[in-house]
């Protein structure tokens, strides 16, 4: 029966996960290392964790864990350029695996789920101007916190400059309507004069006890009133917390950023959203929110097995199942496999005959079954 | 409806992932263009094909079918459906022509002639050998997958099917769940296949049975199952596995009993000696213990040294296994090990016709799923019947879901067997593996299953009666992985009550089935099948004779008349 996993030498690649016929292993994906993948991915995604949750088809927990990073998948998966991608271990054995076409079902998933309110846990209130995607990043991870807020957008729809693309626009509309639904204000054609003298008092008046600038590329050169710029115009923020030079003031996406991407927009909208729940609870605005410092896993992929890609649709989309067998060319760099299930082994060697870091240890002697012949029994004999 | 649970769609759904799940979705995409395998084990590990040698029974040109034929039916004690059988020899020679056409390599002779293995003593039945040694079967499974993703055939692992669904008397689908999350699952289909194995009894010799087969999910439908009274008994040494025992007893190896005696040759088989199928060397193992002269050992003394040398393991499991073990201050080859029988898969199966078809509309099986053997083996045919009814199978079912609109599905009915079986999910109860060995012990009895009586058959039903009605409810499931172990275990269950009642209607012994109580054919009645199927609830047996004026052979000799069982 199955002995041991070696802890040193096991990189966490999974083989004997995706090989046992009789389901006896599983993952430890916690790891101070990160994978490759996540190192390159401006949001930070936790991308092992995900594969690894795709890999025992936990559709749902899959999302949640990317949603704690990615509000909007269905947006990120199309729109991104994968980063992640390029230093995938995969790559160095066939092809890396199609993390975008992942996190575009995912994200098609996350579309057509239908959210319910969630429940007020906070007092003072956080507005939002501008619903581009960062500031609907924002005001997503501020509502998901429970507290109350409200998006100003100028404009007739949520979206901003990716109402120009017809796919991105509609997802978009479902997005901001799921905002809504979970108990979010969105206050369409309604634009707020940032440049005004009083805009800051007009909103303290509306009992707004924090504001996220998210207003886009036109207020560039415009400075609203008292927030200090950057050198190329925008408002000035703290790269951490996107906390401009007042206190309770925060910008994202192109208001603060030069040549922002739309996933760093909404990175930023997300960090934002962090800090202003500090400072609505009397902390400072980076409290916990340094970024650790990380070493990335080993990318020793010999003498694993390659497994080709599954195929994608023409516009790159992978189906359920396409999915789940795409997540199981992840090699959940950094992990570490387990014995879950030690009595289902069956002492057929594939385990350790699969395995390519030489981990794994069978102990050739068998389980005792009732035999026939009336004499051997479980515990008849050591 | 519960929005957790997840839809699919499929012309033709195919459980289970082996060779010949493999077969019937790469010939049923001929007719319909969306073919879903789904297998309980990881995506694409290709069932118990990836853990054969990869040999293969096929009548290459110039061999005389009928010879062949004849073989089997005296091999059979005339036990045997020889239209169907002929007609899988026939089509045997194409499916090998297909393995080789999908680059499959065989093993040849110096001369450029295929290598083949004899089997059981047989004149003209021989099992032609892949090539290399041990990765047969891991090359059969990965030509087969290849050829499926050119096909764009869907494929699902860790997917347990726990029923199907019909619509009035035809199957419209199934449900099911993802053994690693407990999602549940409905699958709609035109047409389903079940290619799953008949099941067995998890044990294991150097192959995992991961199965605990169809057989509910057969009788639930509606399906009838036959030859339930045959099961495959090995034998094995006592501690750890060892494969190639027919190699080795020709090559001197023998089994003696406690007094050094070769009890096979001596008197039980003073033709062939222990040179058959491991069925009938159990049977002399139970008999000699039985009369004090226990254990049984497997004797490598009288094989000469060449002869280890080439059987001595090189790769694979086998090095592992020889490596380790002598770690352990064990031989083989210099050692004498204690060996007992093993029961290991059941032989019955879902009855069909030619084409793989069961008696309820758009409901298929396919390979070992269905019923062929009768609880003797030779080696290659389980690859090559596989082959041979997963080919004609999946141009049967593409045929039938082609001609068929996609039926209506009973969702209320649908979602009400799924919250059943997810309800185990949490509880607290009787584990899986204390319910596997229960059920063992009532099977293992060599009373029961080699030297099988009225009386000891009857206590066995009793007991699994009262497991099934007593225990059974108690089980429990963790999590979703022993949600699947428990099917398992409770579809063992089910399978040993279908072996016990097969066992008590045959009165007679033929091929793999011994009554001690009946140890002769009965020759008042022509060869019958034992067929079961469910009603009221109820499992009943019944005999089906077989057509024995439509066969060419008329049985004359039979491969149980040389033993010596007194």
């Amino acid at each position: 029966m199955i002995s041991s996993i070696d802890e040193e030498k096991c990189t966490g690649c999974g083989s004997c996960v995706k090989t046992c016929a009789l389901d006896v292993f599983r993952l430890d994906t916690r790891n101070e290392k990160i994978a490759p993948c996540m190192a390159a991915c401006p949001a930070r995604n936790d991308l092992r964790e995900i594969h690894y949750l795709l890999q025992q088809s936990r559709l749902d927990e899959a999302l949640d864990c990317l949603k704690l990073t990615m509000p909007f998948p269905a947006l990120a998966g199309r729109l991104c350029r994968r980063p992640c991608e390029r230093p995938c271990s995969r790559h160095a054995l066939d092809e890396s695996v199609n993390i975008g076409g992942i996190e575009t079902f995912l994200g098609d998933r996350d579309l057509a789920r239908a959210l319910s309110p969630v429940p007020r846990r906070h007092i003072f209130k956080a507005a939002v101007i501008g619903a581009g995607i960062a500031g609907l990043s924002a005001a997503w991870y501020l509502t998901k916190s429970g507290f109350p807020v409200t998006v100003f957008e100028a404009g007739e729809k949520a979206g901003g400059h990716l109402r120009s693309d017809s796919v991105c626009a509609s997802i978009i509309d479902i997005y901001a309507a799921q905002l809504q639904a979970m108990g979010a204000e969105l206050r369409l054609e309604c634009r707020f004069p940032l440049t005004g003298p009083s805009w800051r008092e007009e909103l303290e008046d509306l009992d707004f006890r924090a504001i996220v600038i998210a207003a886009g590329s036109e207020l560039k050169g415009k400075t609203p009133c008292g927030l200090e710029l950057s050198d190329s115009g925008r408002i000035k923020v703290d790269p951490h917390t996107f906390q401009s030079s007042v206190r309770t003031v925060f910008a994202v996406g192109d208001a603060a950023l030069d040549n922002a991407s739309d996933v760093l927009s909404m990175v930023s909208g997300r960090r934002a959203a962090q800090a202003v729940g500090n400072i609505l609870q009397g902390a400072n605005a980076d409290m916990g929110m340094h970024v650790r410092l990380h070493t990335v896993a080993s990318r020793d992929v010999s003498g694993m097995e390659q497994r080709s890609p599954h195929p994608a649709g023409s516009d790159g989309s992978l189906t359920l199942e396409g999915t789940l067998e795409e997540s199981l060319r992840c090699l959940t760099c950094g992990s570490r496999a387990y014995i879950a299930y030690p009595e289902d082994c069956m002492t057929c060697f594939a385990c350790e005959t699969h395995c390519p870091a030489g981990a794994i240890d069978v102990d050739p002697f068998k389980e005792f079954h009732p035999r026939h012949l009336d004499r051997r029994f479980i515990g008849g004999r050591k | 409806m519960n929005a957790n649970i997840t839809v699919l769609s499929t012309d033709v759904l195919i459980i289970g992932g082996g060779s010949a799940g493999m077969w019937t979705a790469k010939m049923a995409r001929r007719h319909v263009d969306d073919v879903l395998i789904v297998d309980k084990g990881p995506l694409d590990w290709g069932g118990l094909c990836s853990m054969s040698d990869g040999n293969f029974i096929v009548p290459h040109e110039g061999e005389n079918l009928m010879d062949w034929l004849d073989d089997i039916v005296y091999y059979y004690d005339g036990l045997c459906d020889q239209k169907e059988t002929l007609a899988t020899l026939a089509k045997a020679r194409e499916r090998f022509r297909d393995y080789e056409a999908m680059g499959h390599t065989f093993a040849r002779n110096p001369d450029g002639s295929y290598h083949t293995a004899p089997q059981r003593g047989l004149p003209h039945i021989k099992a032609t050998t892949s090539a290399p040694l041990g990765k047969g079967g891991q090359n059969m499974r990965r030509e087969l997958l290849t050829a499926l993703k050119a096909l764009n055939v869907r494929r699902m692992g860790n997917v347990m099917i726990t029923r199907l669904i019909k619509d009035g008397d035809a199957v419209s689908g199934a449900v099911g769940f993802f053994t690693r999350s407990g999602l549940p699952l409905i699958i709609r289909a035109r047409a389903v296949v079940l290619a799953t194995g008949i099941g067995g009894w998890k044990t294991s010799y150097h192959q995992n049975s991961i199965s605990s087969g169809c057989v509910e999910l057969a009788l639930t439908a509606g399906a009838k199952l036959r030859s339930m009274e045959f099961a495959g008994i090995w034998n094995t040494p006592e501690r750890f596995a060892w494969t190639g025992q027919s190699v080795l007893l020709p090559l001197g190896a023998r089994f003696l009993n406690s007094r050094g005696e070769d009890f096979m040759l001596n008197h039980y088989s003073p033709i062939i000696g222990s040179k058959t199928d491991t069925l009938y060397n159990v049977r002399a193992m139970v008999l000699e213990t039985r009369a004090g002269r226990g254990p049984i050992t497997f004797d490598v003394s009288r094989i000469p040294p060449e002869g280890i040398a080439s059987r001595r393991p090189e790769a694979g499991w086998m090095k592992l296994n020889d490596t380790k073990l002598k770690a352990k201050g064990i031989d083989f080859f210099t050692d004498t090990q204690v060996w007992v029988p093993q029961i290991q898969t059941s032989q019955g199966g879902v009855q069909t016709d030619s084409e793989g078809a069961t008696c309820v509309p758009g409901l298929y099986a396919v390979g070992t799923a269905q019923s062929h053997l009768v609880g003797v083996y030779f080696g290659g045919f389980s690859l090559c019947q596989a082959a041979t009814s997963g080919h004609d199978t999946g141009l049967a079912a593409g045929a039938y879901a082609s001609s068929k609109e996609m039926p209506a599905f009973d969702f209320g009915f649908a979602e009400k067997c799924l919250d059943d079986e997810l309800a185990h999910l949490g509880r607290q109860g009787i584990m899986p593996k204390d319910m596997d060995v229960t059920v063992l012990e009532v099977v293992t009895a060599s009373d029961v299953s080699i030297l099988k009586s009225a009386g000891a058959l009857s206590r066995a039903l009793d007991r699994i009666t009262e497991i099934r009605a007593e225990l059974i409810p108690y089980m429990a499931a963790p999590d979703s992985h022993y949600l699947g172990k428990l099917i398992e275990s409770r579809g063992m269950a089910t399978l040993t009550e279908a072996y016990i009642r097969s066992s008590l209607a045959r009165t007679e012994s033929r091929a793999g089935h011994f009554r001690e109580d009946f140890p002769l054919r009965d020759e008042s009645t022509p060869p019958y099948w034992v067929v079961l199927s469910m009603e009221d609830g109820k499992m009943k047996t019944h005999r089906e004779y077989l057509p024995m004026d439509e066969y060419p052979i008329k049985p004359t000799r039979f491969y149980m008349d040389q033993f010596n069982w007194s």
